[in-house]
């Protein structure tokens, strides 16, 4: 389980979250629902350890019940894909997949597989599009076996047609993977479970 | 733009319009350099505007006048010079002479042997004589009580303090008088006033001894005999840091005019073989397609003035023997040549040996390169 | 005046080209080579030296470079390191044997309990003495790296790759190795390349640390230069056509080694690992900022004694008579040698201006394809090999002037400097722009170089100013390969002393050799270098 308790951030004097609360469980994709500007890719951030500078932030962090605020980024059980993510230039999608599977019984390969997408193991991250890109994003995540995932506008930049899909892939694989997930968006068109939304 | 216009004037104006010389001596010591440079002072009063060119080592220039022959052009005007390099180039034809008509000659006995003959060959006043060097051994008197008497006793030093002594790398010709000096000691003085002959067993016999006895002393040289110095001044230095005991020199003031510069500790002496050792003479040459022969002329003539000559021989200033005839000069010009030489140097009766045929030179050289290098 | 100077940009294009020409019509004599085998045993220790000895002064460079340049990278600071960048060779190379010789300092620190009177003899062997030349080198060669290297980290964006991979779990270790070095790598090739170049042609070490070195091809070029001079040009071009070989051959060897460690590095090998390598760089760095710090202040020490003999840690007396001696000997040069390296960077920036101005107006991109190759082949043909050529080259055409052709050998090596540092300035809109303003607004040339462009890329011109001006100043082989050495920089003054008798003098010839750079490198901001 996932807790946030009265999280605030302001910037320099202007408040930007103030009491933010909230309790995600296991197979659940909460979304949180600002216009830009509001703060959330602050607070998702914040919520991963990483603070940046000239914002002040305090409130609790809670995964599985234990306060996580003075672990480092890689110590704890979140990962996240950022609005525009990367892919490492240099290597293919499989070497990028390959490169962070600390998995025992998860294999890239098979997860591509598994989705349809073994036909881009071998390409380089600037020659797929846009829809796969974000599928291979997920499943990089997916391969790191954390619990908590954030998606910070994931579907940022796809056409309306492949997002319905990719939206759908995104939902089957975190349930399957009986994983935590808080998103945020700005567009209600990104919206996968709509019974979980809330707005800042 | 102004300032670009300024500096290109001020380059072009920097060349003036007076007769350049350009000398080509030997720059490694500052001694050395500051003679010359007091000399072009004076000499801007017969508008010559003497340019030293420091070289490393004169077969540089003496190649850079041989291939500058085929255009019938010379950038070097003037050359210190004796020896092979000076058989190179009279050989080649390209010194100009014979120079009969200086001033100051009348100063020099041209009866003399030791000047008339560079190395077996006679110079026909193609070169004329400027300094005399005699080969000399420097000592660190605190290290070295009695200094060795000959070539056997040197090697009993040298096997007794491994690591204590080295010579300079051979083609230098510190290195390559410093084994004509162990042929001389081995008995063969006589045997190399003629010209090497590969037929001769006698000559082939010396250089075999030479080459037995170089093998002997090499493990217990500095560096086990692997690497060696590139010249003397670099043999003085690890003398003044007693790297080693025992340094050359082919001026046997060195040791006074170093103390004075303190470049050496005032505990060093210099000793000479029993014996004797090798004596040679240093030359000025001009190249025959020289632009400015006339400027030249004047410089050789200024060189041989009683004035610069006793500044040569004078330990604060370089300190090589003068090559004028103390008898030929008026007793004022005389009082020039009384120095104090702080008991460091030798007393200038000690035993000369005169140079070997040229054509040994080139043996020991092509040999030791070959065995040792 | 612009016609004036596009004329020459051509006569300097065609020259360098047919320098290229003649080089590489040198590969026609690896037939001579089979033919002559004994020219190849000849060499053979010759060959064997300089390439591990370059090989691994490359390596370490690249390595260390790396470490230390990741450290500097996070915690950025405006430091010391600037002044290093132009610290001559000649005079670096002065202070390491002042310091690490067997009569020097740290040798007499050593000495310091034994009080011997006399330096062990076994203190610096014949191996150490390769050491001390790999050390030396890399120390020099690192500080330029690591500025090049700080602005390709800049391009490559660190922090953001810092940001997602500590979000993909990584392990800092991996991360630098496996994420940053393959990319940073990558992009460094061109300064790797111009340091191998670099240590092929360069001279000054060998001679200065060690005797036993004129077995270093490099030596033994310049020694059949000086003694063969244009009677057996067959020697020197099979040994140019040693070093070329040698030259390809590590960058390949650098190359192959890059490879296998991105192997590695896909394939995950370092995940196990953790070693703080931040941690490793900044002791690096100590220890560079050491070797300087410690030259600087050997070579100050020695040039202010009267003498300073072995065990005394301290010189017996102070003078500064060794300072005045070299001004009154070498005034004229010094002051010769500063005008003219002024001189030539501010042509040279001149010439690229007015190249750029003429750049907008070309409908093809022809001249800009042979100007960029030229300028890169510059770089990366080992100097000494590059003189010789243009010193063949010279000798066909009908001018004789040996200042002209000495000044064209200085300033050839400031242009790819000045070109590759103007070309993104000014291949730029706003150039576009600003040019488009000046015709439009029917200014006059002058007018618009000193009115706008000089007050906009300001900060730019300075600065390729200071780097023409250190380049130019310490040239060194020029005065051995072009012309009869009459031509010559109080660089090449200094090697003249070191070869004397005086230690003290050489000393104070260094320091002299080292202040006008430093004193310019004052205004270098480290940080601010976006070139």
């Amino acid at each position: 389980m996932l807790k946030c308790k009265n999280i605030n951030i302001s910037l320099k004097t202007k408040k930007l979250i103030s009491n933010f609360n909230i309790s995600i469980y296991h197979n659940e994709i909460w979304t949180l629902m600002a216009p830009s500007g509001s703060g959330k890719s602050t607070l998702l951030k914040y919520i991963l350890g990483n603070k940046e500078s000239d914002f002040s932030y305090n409130g609790d962090i809670y995964v599985n019940e234990t306060k996580i605020n003075r672990r480092s980024i890689t110590e704890r059980d979140i990962s996240m894909i950022f609005q525009n993510d990367l892919l490492f230039p240099h290597m293919t999608i499989i070497q990028n997949l390959n490169f962070v599977n600390k998995s025992s019984n998860l294999k890239a390969i098979d997860l591509l597989k598994e989705n349809k997408l073994d036909h881009i193991a071998n390409s380089m991250p600037d020659k797929i599009s846009g829809g796969e890109k974000s599928r291979v994003l997920l499943i990089r995540v997916l391969l790191l076996e954390t619990s908590v995932i954030l998606l910070d506008e994931p579907f940022n930049g796809i056409d309306t047609e492949t997002k319905f899909k990719t939206k759908d892939f995104f939902n089957k694989n975190l349930l399957k993977f009986n994983k935590i997930t808080l998103m945020v968006t700005h567009n209600k068109d990104d919206v996968i479970d709509n019974k979980k939304i809330l707005n800042l | 733009m102004k300032i670009i216009t300024l500096i290109i004037f001020l380059f072009l104006t920097n060349n003036a319009s007076s007769i350049e010389v350009n000398f080509h001596a030997w720059g490694g010591s500052n001694n050395i350099n500051d003679y010359i440079g007091n000399l072009r002072e004076d000499l801007v009063d017969y508008g010559i505007d003497l340019k030293h060119t420091k070289i490393s080592d004169t077969e540089s220039s003496v190649n850079l006048i041989l291939s500058e022959s085929i255009n019938k052009k010379s950038k070097v005007d003037l050359i210190w010079i004796n020896g092979e390099n000076f058989q190179k180039l009279k050989l080649n034809n390209l010194l100009y002479g014979p120079i009969n008509d200086l001033n100051n000659l009348k100063f020099i006995n041209l009866e003399d042997e030791t000047l008339i003959n560079d190395f077996g060959i006679p110079t026909e006043n193609y070169e004329i004589p400027w300094g005399r060097s005699q080969f000399v051994f420097l000592y660190d008197k605190e290290l070295l009580e009695s200094p060795p008497k000959d070539i056997f006793e040197l090697k009993k030093f040298i096997i007794m303090n491994p690591g204590r002594f080295t010579y300079p790398k051979l083609p230098n010709f510190h290195g390559t008088t410093f084994l004509k000096q162990i042929l001389y000691e081995l008995g063969h003085y006589n045997l190399m006033t003629n010209k090497f002959n590969l037929e001769n067993d006698d000559h082939k016999n010396a250089i075999k001894e030479l080459l037995n006895f170089v093998n002997e002393i090499n493990p217990y040289l500095w560096s086990k005999g692997k690497r060696y110095p590139k010249n003397n001044m670099e043999m003085m230095k690890m003398l003044a840091n007693r790297e080693i005991f025992i340094s050359l020199s082919f001026n046997p003031n060195e040791a006074s005019a170093q103390i004075i510069n303190g470049n050496l500790r005032e505990n060093t002496g210099t000793f000479i073989f029993n014996n004797g050792t090798i004596a040679n003479t240093h030359y000025l040459a001009i190249p025959k397609y020289s632009n400015n022969i006339e400027g030249s002329l004047i410089v050789i003539n200024e060189l041989l003035n009683p004035k610069y000559q006793a500044l040569k021989m004078n330990p604060h200033i370089w300190g090589d023997p003068t090559v004028l005839d103390l008898k030929k000069l008026n007793s004022d010009q005389l009082s020039l040549f009384k120095f104090d030489y702080q008991n460091n140097n030798l007393d200038n009766n000690v035993k000369k040996m005169l140079e070997p045929h040229i054509s040994w030179t080139e043996v020991i050289e092509k040999y030791w390169i070959e065995n040792f290098n | 005046m612009k016609t004036l100077i596009n004329s020459i940009l051509i006569l300097i294009i065609v020259t360098i080209l047919c320098v290229i020409l003649n080089f590489i019509s040198k590969i026609f004599f690896i037939e001579t080579l089979f033919e002559i085998p004994n020219l190849f045993y000849q060499y053979k220790n010759s060959i064997k030296l300089t390439f591990i000895l370059n090989t691994s002064v490359i390596l370490l460079t690249i390595i260390l470079g790396f470490l230390i340049s990741i450290y500097f990278f996070v915690n950025k600071k405006d430091t010391i390191l600037k002044y290093f960048i132009p610290y001559p060779h000649i005079s670096f190379a002065i202070g390491i044997l002042f310091f690490f010789s067997t009569s020097g300092l740290l040798n007499r620190f050593l000495n310091f309990y034994n009080k011997s009177e006399i330096p062990l003899i076994d203190y610096m062997s014949n191996n150490e003495y390769s050491i001390l030349y790999i050390i030396s080198l890399t120390m020099r060669e690192l500080p330029f790296f690591i500025l090049v290297s700080i602005m390709i980290l800049n391009k490559i964006n660190f922090l953001f790759l810092q940001k997602h991979s500590e979000n993909l779990k990584l392990k800092k270790f991996n991360f630098y190795l496996s994420v940053i070095f393959p990319l940073w790598i990558k992009r460094m090739l061109l300064p790797i390349l111009i340091i191998i170049s670099f240590s092929y042609s360069n001279y000054e070490y060998s001679f200065i640390l060690g005797t036993q070195f004129p077995e270093l091809l490099n030596q033994e070029l310049v020694n059949i230069w000086k003694n063969e001079f244009h009677y057996n040009t067959h020697n020197y071009n099979v040994l140019s056509l040693f070093i070329t070989i040698c030259f390809i051959f590590t960058y390949l060897f650098i190359y192959l080694i890059f490879q296998i460690n991105r192997y590695l590095s896909i394939h995950n090998v370092y995940r196990k690992l953790n070693i703080n390598l931040i941690l490793i760089g900044k002791y690096l760095y100590l220890f560079l900022i050491f070797i300087f710090v410690s030259n600087f202040i050997v070579l100050l020490i020695n040039s202010l004694s009267t003498n300073w003999f072995f065990p005394n840690i301290i010189p017996s007396g102070f003078t500064i008579n060794n300072f005045l001696e070299i001004f009154d000997n070498n005034l004229n040069l010094i002051i010769n040698s500063i005008i003219i390296s002024i001189f030539l960077s501010i042509l040279s920036i001149i010439i690229f201006l007015s190249y750029f101005q003429l750049k907008i107006k070309l409908t093809s991109n022809y001249l800009e394809y042979v100007l960029f190759i030229s300028v890169l082949l510059i770089l990366i043909i080992p100097q000494n090999i590059f003189l010789i050529n243009l010193n063949i080259i010279f000798n066909y055409l009908p001018i004789d002037s040996e200042l002209f052709f000495y000044l064209f050998s200085l300033i050839i090596f400031i242009f790819p400097y000045t070109y590759f540092m103007l070309k993104e300035k000014f291949s730029s809109e706003l150039y576009k722009s600003l040019y488009l303003q000046k015709e439009n607004l029917k200014l006059s040339n002058y007018k618009f170089l000193r009115n706008i462009i000089y007050p906009i890329y300001k900060d730019t011109i300075i600065f390729i100013t200071l780097i023409g001006f250190s380049v130019c100043y310490y040239q060194f082989l020029q005065s051995i390969f072009i012309g009869s050495g009459n031509q010559r920089l109080f660089n090449n003054e200094v090697m003249v002393l070191f070869s004397g008798e005086s230690a003290q003098l050489s000393s104070a010839a260094a320091i002299i050799n080292l202040l006008p750079c430093l004193v310019l490198f004052k205004y270098f901001k480290f940080n601010n270098v976006k070139v």
